[in-house]
Protein backbone atom coordinates (compact mmCIF):
# COMPACT_ATOMS: atom_id res chain seq x y z
CA UNK A 1 0.00 0.00 0.00
CA UNK A 2 1.24 3.46 -0.86
CA UNK A 3 -1.46 5.40 0.92
CA UNK A 4 -0.78 4.61 4.55
CA UNK A 5 -0.37 8.29 5.36
CA UNK A 6 -4.14 8.72 5.12
CA UNK A 7 -6.17 8.79 8.31
CA UNK A 8 -9.13 6.55 9.13
CA UNK A 9 -11.68 9.14 8.00
CA UNK A 10 -10.15 9.27 4.55
CA UNK A 11 -11.20 5.75 3.61
CA UNK A 12 -14.57 5.23 1.97
CA UNK A 13 -14.18 1.48 1.75
CA UNK A 14 -12.35 -0.62 4.29
CA UNK A 15 -12.47 -4.39 4.25
CA UNK A 16 -10.51 -6.71 6.48
CA UNK A 17 -10.28 -10.45 5.98
CA UNK A 18 -13.38 -10.40 3.82
CA UNK A 19 -14.29 -13.91 2.80
CA UNK A 20 -17.14 -15.44 0.84
CA UNK A 21 -17.61 -19.14 0.40
CA UNK A 22 -20.23 -20.77 -1.85
CA UNK A 23 -20.30 -24.35 -0.60
CA UNK A 24 -16.79 -25.69 -1.15
CA UNK A 25 -15.81 -22.86 -3.48
CA UNK A 26 -13.95 -19.92 -2.04
CA UNK A 27 -15.06 -16.90 -4.11
CA UNK A 28 -13.40 -14.21 -1.99
CA UNK A 29 -10.48 -15.19 0.19
CA UNK A 30 -9.55 -12.96 3.11
CA UNK A 31 -9.50 -9.69 1.19
CA UNK A 32 -8.01 -6.59 2.83
CA UNK A 33 -8.96 -3.50 0.86
CA UNK A 34 -8.90 0.25 1.41
CA UNK A 35 -10.20 2.87 -0.97
CA UNK A 36 -9.21 6.50 -0.44
CA UNK A 37 -11.85 9.22 -0.41
CA UNK A 38 -12.03 11.41 -3.52
CA UNK A 39 -10.22 9.02 -5.83
CA UNK A 40 -11.08 6.95 -8.86
CA UNK A 41 -10.27 3.44 -7.74
CA UNK A 42 -10.00 0.56 -10.17
CA UNK A 43 -10.92 -2.93 -9.04
CA UNK A 44 -9.27 -4.95 -11.73
CA UNK A 45 -9.40 -8.64 -12.35
CA UNK A 46 -10.25 -11.27 -14.93
CA UNK A 47 -13.80 -12.56 -15.25
CA UNK A 48 -14.66 -14.81 -12.33
CA UNK A 49 -11.94 -13.33 -10.10
CA UNK A 50 -14.45 -12.42 -7.37
CA UNK A 51 -14.91 -8.72 -8.12
CA UNK A 52 -18.70 -8.73 -8.24
CA UNK A 53 -18.99 -10.99 -5.20
CA UNK A 54 -16.82 -8.55 -3.28
CA UNK A 55 -19.03 -5.64 -4.35
CA UNK A 56 -22.19 -7.56 -3.48
CA UNK A 57 -20.87 -8.13 0.02
CA UNK A 58 -19.97 -4.47 0.44
CA UNK A 59 -23.49 -3.47 -0.58
CA UNK A 60 -25.23 -6.05 1.59
CA UNK A 61 -26.59 -7.98 -1.37
CA UNK A 62 -25.06 -11.18 -0.06
CA UNK A 63 -23.69 -11.86 3.41
CA UNK A 64 -19.98 -12.28 3.98
CA UNK A 65 -18.79 -15.63 5.33
CA UNK A 66 -16.12 -13.90 7.41
CA UNK A 67 -14.35 -10.58 7.82
CA UNK A 68 -15.42 -7.02 8.49
CA UNK A 69 -16.31 -4.06 6.29
CA UNK A 70 -16.81 -0.33 6.65
CA UNK A 71 -18.46 1.92 4.10
CA UNK A 72 -17.99 5.68 4.53
CA UNK A 73 -16.60 4.91 7.97
CA UNK A 74 -19.68 2.99 9.07
CA UNK A 75 -19.61 -0.72 9.83
CA UNK A 76 -21.71 -2.80 7.51
CA UNK A 77 -24.04 -4.60 7.74
CA UNK A 78 -24.69 -3.09 11.20
CA UNK A 79 -25.10 0.48 9.90
CA UNK A 80 -25.86 -0.47 6.34
CA UNK A 81 -28.86 1.84 5.94
CA UNK A 82 -26.96 4.96 7.01
CA UNK A 83 -23.91 4.04 4.95
CA UNK A 84 -25.79 3.22 1.75
CA UNK A 85 -27.82 6.43 1.94
CA UNK A 86 -24.77 8.14 0.41
CA UNK A 87 -23.72 5.38 -1.95
CA UNK A 88 -24.84 4.93 -5.55
CA UNK A 89 -24.17 1.57 -7.12
CA UNK A 90 -24.59 -0.34 -10.32
CA UNK A 91 -23.96 -4.05 -9.90
CA UNK A 92 -23.34 -6.03 -13.10
CA UNK A 93 -25.81 -4.15 -15.28
CA UNK A 94 -28.47 -1.63 -14.32
CA UNK A 95 -31.96 -3.13 -14.29
CA UNK A 96 -35.22 -1.29 -14.83
CA UNK A 97 -38.91 -1.88 -15.21
CA UNK A 98 -39.17 -1.84 -19.00
CA UNK A 99 -42.82 -0.80 -18.96
CA UNK A 100 -42.04 2.38 -17.02
CA UNK A 101 -40.45 5.50 -18.44
CA UNK A 102 -36.98 6.61 -17.44
CA UNK A 103 -38.42 9.27 -15.19
CA UNK A 104 -40.83 6.80 -13.56
CA UNK A 105 -38.04 4.32 -12.95
CA UNK A 106 -36.07 7.02 -11.17
CA UNK A 107 -39.20 7.93 -9.19
CA UNK A 108 -39.43 4.31 -7.99
CA UNK A 109 -35.80 4.44 -6.85
CA UNK A 110 -36.16 7.92 -5.35
CA UNK A 111 -39.03 6.66 -3.19
CA UNK A 112 -36.52 4.42 -1.42
CA UNK A 113 -34.11 7.30 -0.86
CA UNK A 114 -34.32 10.43 1.27
CA UNK A 115 -37.25 12.77 0.44
CA UNK A 116 -34.97 15.23 -1.39
CA UNK A 117 -34.04 12.51 -3.89
CA UNK A 118 -37.22 13.20 -5.86
CA UNK A 119 -36.05 16.74 -6.64
CA UNK A 120 -32.83 15.29 -8.09
CA UNK A 121 -34.61 13.26 -10.79
CA UNK A 122 -34.68 15.93 -13.51
CA UNK A 123 -31.18 17.28 -12.82
CA UNK A 124 -29.81 13.72 -12.92
CA UNK A 125 -31.60 12.98 -16.20
CA UNK A 126 -30.36 16.26 -17.61
CA UNK A 127 -26.78 15.60 -16.57
CA UNK A 128 -26.85 12.19 -18.21
CA UNK A 129 -28.36 13.66 -21.39
CA UNK A 130 -31.61 11.78 -21.01
CA UNK A 131 -34.09 14.57 -20.38
CA UNK A 132 -35.44 14.40 -23.93
CA UNK A 133 -36.16 10.69 -23.59
CA UNK A 134 -37.21 10.78 -19.95
CA UNK A 135 -40.85 10.06 -20.76
CA UNK A 136 -40.16 7.16 -23.11
CA UNK A 137 -40.45 3.64 -21.83
CA UNK A 138 -37.13 2.15 -20.81
CA UNK A 139 -37.69 -0.90 -23.00
CA UNK A 140 -37.08 1.43 -25.97
CA UNK A 141 -33.70 2.58 -24.59
CA UNK A 142 -30.38 1.48 -26.04
CA UNK A 143 -27.78 -0.22 -23.85
CA UNK A 144 -25.85 3.03 -23.57
CA UNK A 145 -28.95 4.92 -22.48
CA UNK A 146 -29.66 2.28 -19.85
CA UNK A 147 -26.13 2.65 -18.51
CA UNK A 148 -26.59 6.41 -18.33
CA UNK A 149 -29.96 5.98 -16.66
CA UNK A 150 -28.27 3.67 -14.16
CA UNK A 151 -25.78 6.40 -13.32
CA UNK A 152 -28.63 8.92 -13.09
CA UNK A 153 -30.25 6.60 -10.56
CA UNK A 154 -27.01 6.58 -8.57
CA UNK A 155 -27.00 10.38 -8.53
CA UNK A 156 -30.37 10.46 -6.75
CA UNK A 157 -28.43 9.72 -3.56
CA UNK A 158 -26.04 12.63 -4.18
CA UNK A 159 -23.44 9.94 -3.56
CA UNK A 160 -20.16 10.31 -1.75
CA UNK A 161 -19.21 6.92 -3.21
CA UNK A 162 -20.17 5.50 -6.60
CA UNK A 163 -19.64 1.78 -7.05
CA UNK A 164 -19.78 0.83 -10.72
CA UNK A 165 -19.42 -2.78 -11.77
CA UNK A 166 -18.29 -3.21 -15.38
CA UNK A 167 -19.96 0.08 -16.32
CA UNK A 168 -18.75 0.22 -19.92
CA UNK A 169 -20.12 -3.17 -20.90
CA UNK A 170 -22.10 -2.72 -24.07
CA UNK A 171 -21.05 0.88 -24.62
CA UNK A 172 -19.77 2.00 -28.00
CA UNK A 173 -16.47 3.95 -28.20
CA UNK A 174 -18.28 7.29 -27.98
CA UNK A 175 -20.18 6.07 -24.96
CA UNK A 176 -16.95 4.92 -23.30
CA UNK A 177 -15.36 8.33 -23.85
CA UNK A 178 -18.46 9.99 -22.43
CA UNK A 179 -18.36 7.68 -19.44
CA UNK A 180 -14.73 8.54 -18.73
CA UNK A 181 -15.66 12.21 -18.73
CA UNK A 182 -18.45 11.53 -16.24
CA UNK A 183 -16.06 9.74 -13.90
CA UNK A 184 -13.52 12.55 -14.08
CA UNK A 185 -16.27 15.05 -13.29
CA UNK A 186 -17.50 13.00 -10.34
CA UNK A 187 -14.02 12.79 -8.86
CA UNK A 188 -13.53 16.52 -9.46
CA UNK A 189 -16.69 17.08 -7.41
CA UNK A 190 -15.10 15.22 -4.51
CA UNK A 191 -16.93 11.95 -5.01
CA UNK A 192 -15.14 8.61 -4.93
CA UNK A 193 -15.62 6.26 -7.86
CA UNK A 194 -15.01 2.56 -7.28
CA UNK A 195 -14.79 1.05 -10.72
CA UNK A 196 -14.78 -2.69 -11.16
CA UNK A 197 -13.60 -3.87 -14.54
CA UNK A 198 -11.74 -6.51 -16.45
CA UNK A 199 -10.70 -3.89 -19.02
CA UNK A 200 -7.15 -2.79 -18.28
CA UNK A 201 -7.13 0.10 -20.69
CA UNK A 202 -10.29 1.52 -19.15
CA UNK A 203 -8.94 1.35 -15.61
CA UNK A 204 -5.56 2.75 -16.59
CA UNK A 205 -7.18 5.75 -18.30
CA UNK A 206 -9.76 6.50 -15.63
CA UNK A 207 -8.35 5.53 -12.26
CA UNK A 208 -5.75 6.93 -9.87
CA UNK A 209 -5.20 3.73 -7.97
CA UNK A 210 -5.99 0.12 -8.46
CA UNK A 211 -6.31 -3.26 -6.81
CA UNK A 212 -5.69 -6.35 -8.90
CA UNK A 213 -7.81 -9.27 -7.83
CA UNK A 214 -7.45 -12.83 -8.98
CA UNK A 215 -9.02 -16.04 -7.75
CA UNK A 216 -10.68 -14.25 -4.86
CA UNK A 217 -7.57 -12.53 -3.52
CA UNK A 218 -6.10 -9.07 -3.86
CA UNK A 219 -2.73 -9.63 -5.52
CA UNK A 220 -1.52 -6.05 -5.35
CA UNK A 221 -2.98 -2.60 -4.76
CA UNK A 222 -1.88 1.02 -4.78
CA UNK A 223 -1.48 3.97 -7.17
CA UNK A 224 -1.34 2.78 -10.76
CA UNK A 225 2.25 3.95 -11.29
CA UNK A 226 3.37 2.12 -8.16
CA UNK A 227 1.53 -1.06 -9.08
CA UNK A 228 3.01 -1.00 -12.57
CA UNK A 229 6.46 -0.36 -11.13
CA UNK A 230 6.03 -3.41 -8.95
CA UNK A 231 6.38 -5.63 -12.00
CA UNK A 232 9.66 -7.36 -12.68
CA UNK A 233 11.97 -5.02 -14.58
CA UNK A 234 12.57 -5.80 -18.21
CA UNK A 235 15.21 -4.78 -20.68
CA UNK A 236 15.01 -4.93 -24.44
CA UNK A 237 18.13 -6.19 -26.16
CA UNK A 238 18.96 -6.09 -29.85
CA UNK A 239 22.03 -8.10 -30.91
CA UNK A 240 23.46 -9.99 -33.88
CA UNK A 241 22.69 -13.52 -32.62
CA UNK A 242 19.39 -13.81 -30.81
CA UNK A 243 19.53 -17.57 -30.40
CA UNK A 244 22.94 -17.59 -28.76
CA UNK A 245 22.11 -14.56 -26.64
CA UNK A 246 18.85 -16.11 -25.51
CA UNK A 247 20.56 -19.32 -24.40
CA UNK A 248 23.28 -17.41 -22.62
CA UNK A 249 20.91 -15.03 -20.81
CA UNK A 250 18.43 -17.76 -19.81
CA UNK A 251 21.21 -19.47 -17.89
CA UNK A 252 22.08 -16.34 -15.93
CA UNK A 253 20.67 -16.32 -12.36
CA UNK A 254 19.78 -12.60 -12.63
CA UNK A 255 17.36 -13.36 -15.49
CA UNK A 256 13.86 -14.61 -14.81
CA UNK A 257 12.67 -15.04 -18.36
CA UNK A 258 13.78 -14.39 -21.95
CA UNK A 259 11.53 -14.14 -24.96
CA UNK A 260 11.76 -12.86 -28.50
CA UNK A 261 10.29 -9.41 -29.01
CA UNK A 262 10.35 -6.98 -31.95
CA UNK A 263 13.30 -8.67 -33.66
CA UNK A 264 15.30 -8.69 -30.43
CA UNK A 265 14.90 -10.10 -26.96
CA UNK A 266 12.79 -9.07 -24.02
CA UNK A 267 14.65 -10.01 -20.85
CA UNK A 268 12.82 -10.11 -17.55
CA UNK A 269 15.12 -9.58 -14.57
CA UNK A 270 14.72 -11.13 -11.14
CA UNK A 271 15.45 -7.80 -9.40
CA UNK A 272 15.58 -4.12 -10.26
CA UNK A 273 19.34 -3.82 -10.36
CA UNK A 274 21.31 -1.60 -12.75
CA UNK A 275 24.46 -3.56 -12.08
CA UNK A 276 22.75 -6.71 -13.31
CA UNK A 277 21.94 -4.98 -16.60
CA UNK A 278 25.60 -4.01 -17.02
CA UNK A 279 26.58 -7.60 -16.21
CA UNK A 280 24.26 -8.91 -18.92
CA UNK A 281 25.83 -6.58 -21.45
CA UNK A 282 29.28 -7.75 -20.40
CA UNK A 283 28.18 -11.38 -20.62
CA UNK A 284 27.04 -10.95 -24.21
CA UNK A 285 30.08 -8.97 -25.28
CA UNK A 286 32.42 -11.54 -23.69
CA UNK A 287 30.64 -14.20 -25.75
CA UNK A 288 31.39 -12.17 -28.91
CA UNK A 289 27.75 -11.21 -29.38
CA UNK A 290 27.43 -7.66 -30.69
CA UNK A 291 24.85 -5.69 -28.73
CA UNK A 292 23.19 -2.99 -30.84
CA UNK A 293 20.70 -1.80 -28.29
CA UNK A 294 19.99 -2.31 -24.59
CA UNK A 295 17.22 -0.30 -22.97
CA UNK A 296 14.83 -0.60 -20.06
CA UNK A 297 11.24 -1.42 -21.08
CA UNK A 298 8.35 0.61 -19.73
CA UNK A 299 6.12 -1.77 -17.77
CA UNK A 300 2.44 -1.07 -18.33
CA UNK A 301 -0.42 -1.92 -16.04
CA UNK A 302 -1.39 -4.56 -18.56
CA UNK A 303 1.93 -6.34 -18.16
CA UNK A 304 1.69 -6.09 -14.40
CA UNK A 305 -1.86 -7.41 -14.54
CA UNK A 306 -0.84 -10.34 -16.70
CA UNK A 307 2.14 -11.06 -14.47
CA UNK A 308 -0.04 -11.10 -11.37
CA UNK A 309 -3.01 -12.97 -12.78
CA UNK A 310 -1.17 -15.66 -14.71
CA UNK A 311 0.79 -17.08 -11.80
CA UNK A 312 -1.43 -20.14 -11.75
CA UNK A 313 -0.40 -22.53 -9.07
CA UNK A 314 2.16 -20.16 -7.59
CA UNK A 315 1.67 -19.81 -3.84
CA UNK A 316 1.01 -16.22 -2.77
CA UNK B 1 -41.72 1.46 4.39
CA UNK B 2 -43.25 4.84 3.72
CA UNK B 3 -46.10 6.27 1.68
CA UNK B 4 -43.72 7.23 -1.15
CA UNK B 5 -42.62 3.60 -1.50
CA UNK B 6 -46.23 2.40 -1.58
CA UNK B 7 -47.08 4.98 -4.22
CA UNK B 8 -44.07 3.86 -6.25
CA UNK B 9 -45.22 0.25 -6.08
CA UNK B 10 -48.73 1.31 -7.06
CA UNK B 11 -47.31 3.23 -10.03
CA UNK B 12 -45.37 0.18 -11.12
CA UNK B 13 -48.51 -1.98 -11.15
CA UNK B 14 -50.82 0.68 -12.58
CA UNK B 15 -48.51 1.33 -15.53
CA UNK B 16 -48.35 -2.38 -16.35
CA UNK B 17 -50.94 -2.12 -19.10
CA UNK B 18 -51.47 -5.83 -19.66
CA UNK B 19 -51.94 -6.47 -15.96
CA UNK B 20 -54.22 -3.46 -15.58
CA UNK B 21 -56.57 -4.36 -18.43
CA UNK B 22 -56.66 -8.06 -17.61
CA UNK B 23 -57.53 -7.15 -14.03
CA UNK B 24 -60.48 -5.11 -15.30
CA UNK B 25 -61.56 -7.92 -17.62
CA UNK B 26 -61.45 -10.43 -14.74
CA UNK B 27 -63.42 -8.19 -12.38
CA UNK B 28 -65.81 -5.68 -13.95
CA UNK B 29 -65.63 -7.51 -17.28
CA UNK B 30 -66.64 -10.80 -15.69
CA UNK B 31 -69.55 -9.16 -13.93
CA UNK B 32 -70.72 -7.42 -17.11
CA UNK B 33 -70.40 -10.67 -19.07
CA UNK B 34 -72.41 -12.60 -16.48
CA UNK B 35 -75.24 -10.08 -16.46
CA UNK B 36 -75.12 -9.81 -20.24
CA UNK B 37 -75.63 -13.56 -20.54
CA UNK B 38 -78.36 -13.54 -17.87
CA UNK B 39 -80.12 -10.69 -19.71
CA UNK B 40 -79.86 -12.57 -22.99
CA UNK B 41 -81.50 -15.65 -21.47
CA UNK B 42 -84.22 -13.51 -19.91
CA UNK B 43 -84.98 -11.70 -23.15
CA UNK B 44 -84.97 -14.98 -25.07
CA UNK B 45 -87.33 -16.79 -22.70
CA UNK B 46 -88.76 -14.61 -19.89
CA UNK B 47 -90.99 -17.42 -18.67
CA UNK B 48 -88.08 -19.75 -18.10
CA UNK B 49 -85.47 -17.18 -17.03
CA UNK B 50 -86.30 -14.37 -14.62
CA UNK B 51 -84.88 -10.84 -14.73
CA UNK B 52 -81.10 -10.66 -14.84
CA UNK B 53 -80.96 -8.24 -11.90
CA UNK B 54 -82.44 -8.23 -8.43
CA UNK B 55 -81.59 -10.28 -5.37
CA UNK B 56 -82.26 -13.52 -7.18
CA UNK B 57 -79.22 -13.26 -9.41
CA UNK B 58 -77.07 -11.33 -6.95
CA UNK B 59 -75.72 -14.49 -5.35
CA UNK B 60 -74.63 -15.88 -8.71
CA UNK B 61 -73.10 -12.53 -9.66
CA UNK B 62 -71.16 -12.44 -6.40
CA UNK B 63 -70.00 -16.01 -6.93
CA UNK B 64 -68.75 -15.10 -10.42
CA UNK B 65 -66.93 -12.05 -9.07
CA UNK B 66 -65.35 -13.97 -6.20
CA UNK B 67 -64.19 -16.82 -8.45
CA UNK B 68 -63.11 -14.95 -11.59
CA UNK B 69 -61.99 -11.96 -9.56
CA UNK B 70 -60.03 -14.40 -7.40
CA UNK B 71 -58.16 -15.51 -10.51
CA UNK B 72 -57.37 -11.88 -11.25
CA UNK B 73 -56.29 -11.31 -7.66
CA UNK B 74 -53.94 -14.30 -7.79
CA UNK B 75 -52.39 -12.97 -11.02
CA UNK B 76 -51.96 -9.46 -9.63
CA UNK B 77 -50.54 -10.79 -6.36
CA UNK B 78 -48.08 -13.10 -8.09
CA UNK B 79 -47.01 -10.33 -10.45
CA UNK B 80 -46.50 -7.86 -7.61
CA UNK B 81 -44.58 -10.45 -5.61
CA UNK B 82 -42.04 -11.18 -8.32
CA UNK B 83 -41.83 -7.98 -10.42
CA UNK B 84 -38.74 -6.62 -8.66
CA UNK B 85 -36.82 -9.87 -8.67
CA UNK B 86 -37.72 -10.89 -12.22
CA UNK B 87 -36.77 -7.47 -13.62
CA UNK B 88 -33.59 -7.33 -11.54
CA UNK B 89 -34.66 -4.05 -9.94
CA UNK B 90 -34.78 -5.66 -6.49
CA UNK B 91 -30.97 -5.49 -6.30
CA UNK B 92 -31.01 -1.81 -7.19
CA UNK B 93 -33.58 -1.11 -4.49
CA UNK B 94 -31.65 -3.08 -1.87
CA UNK B 95 -28.52 -1.01 -2.50
CA UNK B 96 -30.44 2.10 -1.46
CA UNK B 97 -30.09 0.76 2.08
CA UNK B 98 -33.81 0.21 2.60
CA UNK B 99 -34.63 -2.89 4.60
CA UNK B 100 -35.76 -5.80 2.51
CA UNK B 101 -38.75 -6.39 4.76
CA UNK B 102 -39.69 -2.72 4.26
CA UNK B 103 -39.45 -3.17 0.49
CA UNK B 104 -41.65 -6.27 0.74
CA UNK B 105 -44.19 -4.53 2.93
CA UNK B 106 -44.43 -1.63 0.47
CA UNK B 107 -44.91 -4.15 -2.32
CA UNK B 108 -47.82 -5.76 -0.45
CA UNK B 109 -49.42 -2.43 0.42
CA UNK B 110 -49.02 -1.23 -3.18
CA UNK B 111 -50.68 -4.40 -4.48
CA UNK B 112 -53.63 -3.92 -2.12
CA UNK B 113 -53.88 -0.26 -3.17
CA UNK B 114 -53.97 -1.42 -6.79
CA UNK B 115 -56.47 -4.22 -6.25
CA UNK B 116 -59.09 -2.85 -3.88
CA UNK B 117 -60.31 -0.04 -6.21
CA UNK B 118 -60.66 -2.60 -9.02
CA UNK B 119 -62.63 -4.96 -6.80
CA UNK B 120 -64.81 -2.12 -5.52
CA UNK B 121 -65.42 -0.90 -9.08
CA UNK B 122 -66.45 -4.40 -10.13
CA UNK B 123 -68.77 -4.68 -7.18
CA UNK B 124 -70.23 -1.27 -8.01
CA UNK B 125 -70.82 -2.51 -11.56
CA UNK B 126 -72.52 -5.57 -10.13
CA UNK B 127 -74.77 -3.46 -7.95
CA UNK B 128 -75.69 -1.07 -10.77
CA UNK B 129 -76.69 -4.04 -12.93
CA UNK B 130 -78.52 -5.68 -10.03
CA UNK B 131 -80.71 -2.61 -9.67
CA UNK B 132 -80.92 -1.68 -13.35
CA UNK B 133 -81.97 -5.16 -14.46
CA UNK B 134 -84.21 -5.95 -11.45
CA UNK B 135 -87.37 -5.41 -13.53
CA UNK B 136 -89.49 -4.90 -10.43
CA UNK B 137 -88.11 -7.83 -8.46
CA UNK B 138 -86.60 -7.44 -4.97
CA UNK B 139 -83.35 -5.51 -4.69
CA UNK B 140 -80.76 -5.74 -1.88
CA UNK B 141 -80.96 -3.55 1.21
CA UNK B 142 -78.20 -1.09 2.11
CA UNK B 143 -76.98 -3.47 4.81
CA UNK B 144 -76.84 -6.34 2.35
CA UNK B 145 -75.00 -4.18 -0.17
CA UNK B 146 -72.35 -3.31 2.41
CA UNK B 147 -72.06 -6.88 3.66
CA UNK B 148 -71.85 -8.46 0.22
CA UNK B 149 -69.32 -5.90 -0.92
CA UNK B 150 -67.16 -6.35 2.15
CA UNK B 151 -67.18 -10.08 1.68
CA UNK B 152 -66.19 -10.13 -1.99
CA UNK B 153 -63.49 -7.50 -1.55
CA UNK B 154 -62.10 -9.34 1.49
CA UNK B 155 -62.07 -12.76 -0.19
CA UNK B 156 -60.34 -11.53 -3.33
CA UNK B 157 -57.86 -9.42 -1.34
CA UNK B 158 -56.89 -12.44 0.75
CA UNK B 159 -56.27 -14.33 -2.50
CA UNK B 160 -54.18 -11.38 -3.72
CA UNK B 161 -52.02 -11.41 -0.58
CA UNK B 162 -51.69 -15.20 -0.71
CA UNK B 163 -50.53 -14.90 -4.33
CA UNK B 164 -48.04 -12.20 -3.43
CA UNK B 165 -46.61 -14.14 -0.51
CA UNK B 166 -46.41 -17.43 -2.38
CA UNK B 167 -44.74 -15.85 -5.42
CA UNK B 168 -42.23 -13.96 -3.29
CA UNK B 169 -41.43 -17.24 -1.56
CA UNK B 170 -41.17 -19.36 -4.69
CA UNK B 171 -39.70 -16.62 -6.86
CA UNK B 172 -41.69 -17.59 -9.93
CA UNK B 173 -44.82 -15.78 -11.09
CA UNK B 174 -46.06 -18.51 -13.41
CA UNK B 175 -45.59 -21.37 -10.97
CA UNK B 176 -47.20 -19.37 -8.17
CA UNK B 177 -50.29 -18.59 -10.25
CA UNK B 178 -50.57 -22.22 -11.29
CA UNK B 179 -50.16 -23.54 -7.74
CA UNK B 180 -52.60 -21.06 -6.25
CA UNK B 181 -55.31 -21.49 -8.86
CA UNK B 182 -54.90 -25.25 -8.88
CA UNK B 183 -55.26 -25.29 -5.13
CA UNK B 184 -58.22 -22.91 -4.98
CA UNK B 185 -60.19 -24.13 -7.95
CA UNK B 186 -59.53 -27.86 -7.76
CA UNK B 187 -57.68 -29.33 -4.78
CA UNK B 188 -59.39 -27.24 -2.13
CA UNK B 189 -62.85 -27.96 -3.55
CA UNK B 190 -62.14 -31.68 -3.42
CA UNK B 191 -60.69 -31.58 0.10
CA UNK B 192 -63.76 -29.75 1.38
CA UNK B 193 -65.74 -32.88 0.58
CA UNK B 194 -63.33 -35.36 2.13
CA UNK B 195 -65.20 -35.68 5.44
CA UNK B 196 -62.57 -37.86 7.04
CA UNK B 197 -60.37 -34.74 7.28
CA UNK B 198 -62.79 -33.38 9.87
CA UNK B 199 -62.04 -29.98 11.38
CA UNK B 200 -58.78 -29.61 9.46
CA UNK B 201 -60.95 -28.62 6.51
CA UNK B 202 -61.70 -25.41 8.38
CA UNK B 203 -58.24 -24.26 7.37
CA UNK B 204 -59.22 -24.23 3.69
CA UNK B 205 -59.66 -20.75 2.27
CA UNK B 206 -62.60 -21.83 0.12
CA UNK B 207 -64.34 -23.33 3.16
CA UNK B 208 -63.77 -20.23 5.27
CA UNK B 209 -64.92 -17.96 2.46
CA UNK B 210 -68.09 -20.04 2.00
CA UNK B 211 -68.81 -19.87 5.72
CA UNK B 212 -68.62 -16.08 5.67
CA UNK B 213 -70.64 -15.78 2.49
CA UNK B 214 -73.39 -13.30 3.36
CA UNK B 215 -76.32 -15.33 2.02
CA UNK B 216 -78.31 -16.89 4.77
CA UNK B 217 -79.87 -20.26 4.40
CA UNK B 218 -77.23 -21.66 2.07
CA UNK B 219 -75.78 -24.96 3.22
CA UNK B 220 -72.03 -24.84 3.83
CA UNK B 221 -69.92 -27.90 3.08
CA UNK B 222 -67.64 -27.42 6.09
CA UNK B 223 -69.58 -26.21 9.13
CA UNK B 224 -67.50 -23.92 11.34
CA UNK B 225 -67.88 -20.86 13.52
CA UNK B 226 -67.58 -17.41 11.98
CA UNK B 227 -64.57 -16.75 14.23
CA UNK B 228 -62.82 -19.86 12.90
CA UNK B 229 -63.53 -18.72 9.35
CA UNK B 230 -62.10 -15.26 10.05
CA UNK B 231 -58.98 -16.81 11.58
CA UNK B 232 -58.58 -19.12 8.57
CA UNK B 233 -58.86 -16.23 6.14
CA UNK B 234 -56.43 -14.11 8.15
CA UNK B 235 -54.03 -17.05 8.15
CA UNK B 236 -54.26 -17.36 4.37
CA UNK B 237 -53.30 -13.70 4.08
CA UNK B 238 -50.64 -13.57 6.78
CA UNK B 239 -48.76 -16.87 6.53
CA UNK B 240 -47.78 -16.49 2.86
CA UNK B 241 -46.81 -12.87 3.59
CA UNK B 242 -44.57 -13.93 6.46
CA UNK B 243 -42.99 -16.58 4.25
CA UNK B 244 -42.53 -14.06 1.44
CA UNK B 245 -40.98 -11.50 3.78
CA UNK B 246 -38.63 -14.12 5.19
CA UNK B 247 -37.58 -15.22 1.69
CA UNK B 248 -37.11 -11.61 0.57
CA UNK B 249 -34.92 -10.97 3.59
CA UNK B 250 -32.81 -14.08 3.05
CA UNK B 251 -32.57 -13.94 -0.74
CA UNK B 252 -29.26 -13.11 -2.44
CA UNK B 253 -29.92 -9.97 -4.46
Amino acid sequence: MHTTHLTDGDWVVEATGLTKRFGDRLAVDGVDLRVARGSAFGFLGPNGAGKTTMIRMLLGLTPATAGSMRLLGRPVPDERTAALAHVGAIVEEPSFHGHLTGRENLAVAAACRAPEAHARIDPALDRMGLLDRADDRVRTYSMGMRQRLGIARCLLADPVLLILDEPTNGLDPAGILEFRAFVHDFVAEGRTVFLSSHLLDEVEKICDSVAIVDRGRIRTQGPIAAVSAGARPRVLIACDDNAAASALLAADPAVAHVQAADGGLSVELVDRDDAAVADLNRLLVDASIAVHRLEPARVSLEERFLEVTTQLGVPT
Amino acid sequence: MNIRMIRADLLRLRKHRGLFWWSIVLTSGAVAAFYGIALGFHLHDPAQYGPAGGVENLRRGLWVLSMVGGVGAAIVGATAGTADTSSGVFRDLVVTGRSRVGLFAARAAGAVAFWVPLAVAAYATLMVLTFALAAGTATPTLAAIAKDGGWVVAVTTVTLLAGLGVSATIGSRGISIGVLLGWQLAVSQVLENVHVLGVTREALLTAAASRLEPFTGDAVVVPMSAAAAVVAMAGWALLPLVAGAWRTRARDA
